[in-house]
């Protein structure tokens, strides 16, 4: 079965997308900090990553280095967050970021891209 | 004798130190379960809102376990203003269904009546981010002569969300000119209610207030064909509009040298005028552009040594 890791610190955004989720092939885990990320990267190999917010690349790409050790498959990094200025955006895919969505989400268009990445 | 009565007196006040030692721990570890409990009751209810509203339930299913959580009506509306908030085109059958059902309306109405301030000012917020209905909106259209500046904000957005075709009216009629954060609120909101408005007259609307949405919307999308728009705000009268288009010319890394530009600068007060070297030494613009603006090199060129970023505006 299919592996999908939320990073959000937020209750509200973390059972939306949960909810967005719901019905999939996959199994669904969801880290509050980036300690507990780290932790269940460490134990499992995901197929796709959303993190919510730009709050986890404060320290750059540590983030994704941690979660795409080679010579493991790489999974797909989406970061949803409030940010629309052009520099954030580029900064993000310049980082790693494989899709970056603003809010407000269209639940439909992420979920249609999960199932995307899923069934390749 | 004495020395008993020592005794006796030393062991009380152990005994009631210890008492008191037990009743904080046992305090402490009982808010700490509670607040455990209410957590998970929370996220209950958020994940049960959630299926409501993406299933498109119909209003006579809707039944949240919303019961237990303590001051449940603040914690259901923190979560559907959350929710609407975050994303497109919920269900609005659904979603009216629960503000119906539990009476949100006209509690949010209440505390409105009841609070002052900033308060009303939040409650008045949170109304705007529900779906509502014109009766509601109604009763709502005094606070628009509010004491409070951010009551009559807020209570406008009341108004824009209610009538959304009257958006335009709206704003160009309200008598505060809006600042930044405002224009960017209403700005939010348009983009929530996928309204489509075009951005080149709203910058060339007489309204003030217009032109700060226009405005607002050209640094949030980046739209640099916006750029001669903005020359001409910056060469107006209104020296707070051209202060605003600046700004925008800034975000849009377009290069500032014009006389519009550099005329505006000149009127600037020298604290305004360190500011804007600032700003400028931290969005990347070269030594070329402030010595064309301003005529000072030594403090910007210390500017330029503090800031550990690249140059990316000749």
């Amino acid at each position: 079965m299919a592996r999908i890791l939320i990073l959000s610190s937020d209750v509200v955004r973390t059972e939306l997308v949960r909810a967005v989720l719901m019905g999939l092939q996959a199994e669904v885990r969801v880290a509050e900090d980036l300690a507990a990320f780290y932790r269940l990267t460490e134990q499992l190999v995901y197929e796709v990553v959303l993190v919510v917010g730009v709050w986890p690349f404060c320290c750059g790409a540590e983030v994704l280095r941690r979660v795409r050790p080679r010579p493991l498959r790489r999974p797909e990094v989406y970061l949803l967050s409030w940010h629309q200025a052009e520099q954030t955006v580029l900064g993000m895919l310049e980082c790693g970021v494989d899709q970056y969505m603003t809010f407000p989400l269209n639940p439909g268009r992420l979920r249609a891209k999960v199932i995307g990445v899923l069934e390749r | 004798m004495m020395v008993r009565y020592g005794y006796i007196l030393y062991i009380a006040v152990m005994g009631c130190w210890l008492v008191g030692l037990l009743r904080r721990v046992v305090l402490v570890w009982l808010a700490r379960r509670r607040r455990g409990y209410v957590q998970a009751c929370y996220r209950r209810v958020v994940r049960q809102l959630m299926v409501l509203l993406l299933e498109e339930r119909v209003p006579e299913e809707i039944a949240l376990p919303i019961g237990r959580l303590p001051r449940w009506r603040e914690a259901l509306v923190d979560m559907l203003c959350r929710i609407g908030t975050a994303v497109y085109a919920l269900p609005m059958t659904t979603w009216r269904g629960v503000v119906c059902r539990y009476g949100l309306e006209r509690w949010l109405l209440g505390r409105i009546r009841r609070t002052r301030g900033v308060r009303r000012a939040g409650y008045l917020k949170q109304l705007a981010d529900l779906p509502m209905s014109r009766t509601i909106a109604a009763e709502v259209v005094r606070y628009r002569a509010d004491k409070c500046q951010q009551v009559r904000f807020c209570a406008l957005l009341v108004g824009l969300v209610a009538e959304p075709a009257e958006l335009l009216r709206l704003v160009a009629t309200y008598e505060a000119r809006l600042t930044m954060s405002e224009a960017a609120e209403v700005l939010h909101l348009l983009r929530r209610r996928l309204v489509p408005i075009a951005y080149r007259p709203l910058l060339e609307s007489p309204y003030a207030n217009l032109r700060c949405v226009g405005l607002a919307i050209v640094a949030q999308f980046g739209i640099e064909e916006a750029e001669d728009a903005l020359l001409t705000m910056v060469a107006g009268e209104d020296a707070e509009l051209a202060r605003r288009a600046l700004w925008v010319l800034v975000v849009l890394r377009a290069p500032l040298r014009h006389r519009a530009v550099r005329q505006c600068v000149r009127c600037f007060s020298p604290q305004e005028r360190q500011r804007w070297m600032r700003y400028l030494a931290g969005e990347g613009y070269a030594m070329g552009q402030v010595r064309w603006l301003f005529g000072e090199e030594v403090y910007y060129g210390a500017l330029i040594g503090s800031y550990k970023r690249s140059l990316v505006c000749g």
